[in-house]
């Protein structure tokens, strides 16, 4: 009988389902893996006023903070990112959020400047970051429920728990060995018959759509991704589907696409599907491999 | 965190307490650290990496060097502090680096002695952890090692720097719930306390709080820092205690407690009842007192005060930010909430800007660097350690005992 253990993390529901001999040694490793959840959702998270995030913005335009290596290398990861998705991907855009009503009441327009990544200052010697401007303000949501499930799987395979599954919120899945038997941990994305079925082992899958979440300011109502370069709601699929080894990069990508980045910029190393709007899925670009399908 | 501000509140009548919850600029006023200080850190297990994380927000702070006896901790830390250099026990850490200004103890409690000892004699200021030791002998002995220092030290009792908890204090000392009656306590986790490690003697090394022979448990680990609350805010402390408890959750082959009650009653009649579980983390930690005119709820970033229906209202109340539970509603302790509330933020004060332990690292370094008092002594961490001590010896016992003045003594 397989392990599963959860916790509130993220605005959501993390979950591990582990599978093992020893119960109190899988029971002692997954709740080291969910300490990890909670420590990185305490430091990332967007709305709790003791965050690491909501230091970052309080000290925007003033000094430099030394961060823990997991969060540099997810500001690296996030710029990164940015640039190869070109600008759809976003790591700065907590005032645009503010604005848009998504982040409690609907502020003003940031400025301009205070969206330039250019701003997000990473000191690599000292492991130390800075945001440039005042206004300025990280909102890690569309990466950081995949790289806290990286995080927490590293805690497991140091541990030596190598079979398990780990979610966060159901829309970033992350498989290790599947349980004795099986060949791979089977994922559906939503329900019905034309829902994607996943296989996966050893890879991760994240999944994103367009109107989830809405928000109402005075330009109206909009779902809860925005394309960075317009300000405005997605213009991209209803929903998008990345698979490859890392949460993290799943989480963000699946993110950019329906923010409307092309799906040429998608790396070799993911897949990806894509919904278009009468709910059919397809392959992000053609020739590009797909994830196993089972539908 | 005691200021000559905050001194100026505590002495202030009821009438003016409630004006303080519109003047805690008093409180939130915290002048940046400016002096440059150089820390050494002893223990970079699961505390170690949060005071890492939270030094990492003073910029004039370094951390220069870091010990622990695990290796694999040790490499983590690696990461964590890449500018520092690993050592493996305290001993060689002051020797290579005679330069730090303090040293943060983080080690298991059974073996905060030690560190403490070693890094008074070697002229250094200490923050240690709480509870200050397992054993009153141990806590004694690192008080007068404090005492003969000349050195500052700090007991990490969080409550003590938490300016939420400061604001109510200011409230309850002055009157504000009137006599204090009765008083609750708990903190509420689900979690088995077992530490990963497929060594067995690293097992018995990282699980130390379910070894019987070192731990003092629930009312140690997680009970004294809410104790010490309590004793802060009355002034004095419980002069007897009766706990039980057992192994209620986790049937694991353990035998320290994960479900724990105590109740601890003080000179004047009044009780506090504590209760700890590892079963279930319904409502999570909070402390409550109540008076004849209103009870205070805190739970370390948050704070609450509720008004018994004959309680007088104040002008200030106009501008309170509220938030119901169930049928009674919490008007919020708000740090800022002058300077917000004349900007119509006051909602976004709600809850601190910092964590709890940012405030006790904030006060213990100006204490280095300013020369200002320390929010918990040597001498104040000792006695709450020795309160909770009493509770976990109560537990073991079966049987009620009395605290009296001498086992509280430093002598």
């Amino acid at each position: 009988m397989p392990l599963r253990l959860a916790c509130p993390a993220m605005g959501t529901r993390f979950e591990l389902v582990l599978a093992g001999q020893r119960e109190a040694h899988l029971r002692a490793a997954g709740e080291a893996a969910l300490a990890e959840v909670r420590t990185l959702h305490s430091a990332w998270s967007a709305f709790a006023r003791d965050s690491l995030v909501a230091h970052l913005a309080r000290e925007a335009g003033g000094g430099w903070t030394r961060v823990d290596p997991e969060t540099f290398e997810l500001l690296e990861r996030c710029v990164a990112l940015h640039r190869a998705s070109d600008g759809a991907f976003h790591p700065l855009l907590a005032p645009l959020l503010t604005a848009a009503g998504l982040r409690g009441a609907a502020s003003s327009p940031p400025s301009p400047a205070s969206l330039e990544v250019s701003g997000l200052q990473l000191d690599a010697e000292r492991g130390a970051v800075r945001l440039a401007k005042p206004g300025m303000g990280l909102d890690l949501g569309a990466i950081a429920k995949g790289a806290a499930l990286d995080a927490a799987a590293a805690i497991l395979e140091e541990e030596e728990v190598t079979c398990a599954l780990l979610h966060g919120g159901t829309s970033t899945v992350l498989a290790l060995d599947p349980p004795p038997g099986r060949a791979s941990w089977r994922v559906a994305v939503g329900s019905g018959p034309t829902a994607p079925v996943l296989d996966l082992r050893r890879s991760a899958m994240s999944v994103s759509a367009a109107r989830s979440r809405v928000g109402t300011s005075e330009a109206g109502s909009q779902g809860h991704i925005l394309d960075p370069r317009t300000g405005r709601g997605a213009a991209g699929p209803q929903a998008a589907v990345v698979t490859g080894a890392r949460a993290a990069d799943c989480d963000g990508w699946s993110t950019a696409l329906v923010a409307g980045a092309s799906p040429a910029l998608l790396p070799n190393a993911l897949e990806a599907l894509l919904q278009d709007s009468e709910g059919h899925w397809h392959p992000a670009a053609a020739g590009a491999a797909q994830p196993t399908i089972h539908s | 965190m005691t200021t000559p501000d905050r001194r100026t509140l505590l002495m202030a009548g009821a009438s003016t307490a409630a004006a303080s919850l519109l003047q805690p600029e008093l409180l939130a006023a915290r002048p940046r650290l400016s002096a440059p200080v150089r820390v050494g850190l002893v223990g970079v297990g699961r505390q170690g990496r949060a005071l890492l994380a939270e030094l990492g927000k003073f910029e004039t702070v370094t951390v220069a060097a870091y010990c622990d006896t695990d290796e694999r901790r040790l490499s983590s830390a690696a990461r964590r502090a890449r500018d520092a250099q690993g050592h493996p026990d305290v001993a060689s850490m002051l020797a290579a680096h005679p330069d730090l200004d303090a040293v943060l103890v983080a080690t298991p409690t059974h073996k905060h002695r030690q560190p403490c000892e070693e890094a008074l004699a070697a002229g250094k200021h200490v923050y240690c952890e709480a509870p200050l030791a397992h054993t009153v002998s141990d806590a004694r002995a690192i008080a007068a090692a404090a005492a003969s220092s000349g050195k500052v030290f700090q007991t990490g009792f969080q409550g003590r720097a938490n300016p939420v908890y400061g604001l109510a204090r200011s409230f309850v000392r002055s009157g504000a719930i009137r006599d204090m009656v009765t008083m609750r306590a708990q903190t509420n986790e689900k979690n088995s306390w077992q530490t990963p490690a497929s060594d067995p003697a690293r097992s018995k090394e990282l699980n130390w709080r379910l070894d019987s022979e070192v731990t003092l448990g629930l009312p140690g680990e997680v009970g004294a820092q809410q104790f010490d609350v309590f004793h802060w805010f009355r002034g004095d402390y419980p002069v007897k205690v009766e706990a039980e408890g057992g192994v209620l959750a986790w049937r694991d082959g353990r035998t320290v407690a994960d479900t724990v009650h105590a109740r601890l009653t003080f000179k004047d009649g009044a009780a506090l009842d504590w209760a700890a579980t590892l079963g279930n983390s319904y409502e999570g930690t909070h402390e409550v007192m109540m008076g004849t005119m209103g009870a205070v709820k805190l739970a370390w970033s948050h704070g609450w005060l509720f008004k018994e229906a004959d309680a007088p209202t104040q002008g200030w109340e106009v501008y309170a930010n509220r938030q119901q539970f169930h049928n009674d509603e919490g008007i919020t302790l708000i740090a800022e909430a002058t300077k917000l509330a004349s900007q119509g933020k006051l909602k976004e004060g709600v809850g601190l800007p910092n964590r709890p332990l940012w405030y006790a690292l904030d006060d213990f370094l100006k204490a280095v660097t300013e020369g200002a008092e320390v929010p918990c002594s040597a001498e104040e961490g000792l006695r709450a350690t020795a309160v909770a001590i009493k509770v976990q010896e109560s537990l073991l016992a079966g049987e009620a005992l009395a605290i009296t003045d001498a086992d509280l003594s430093s002598k």
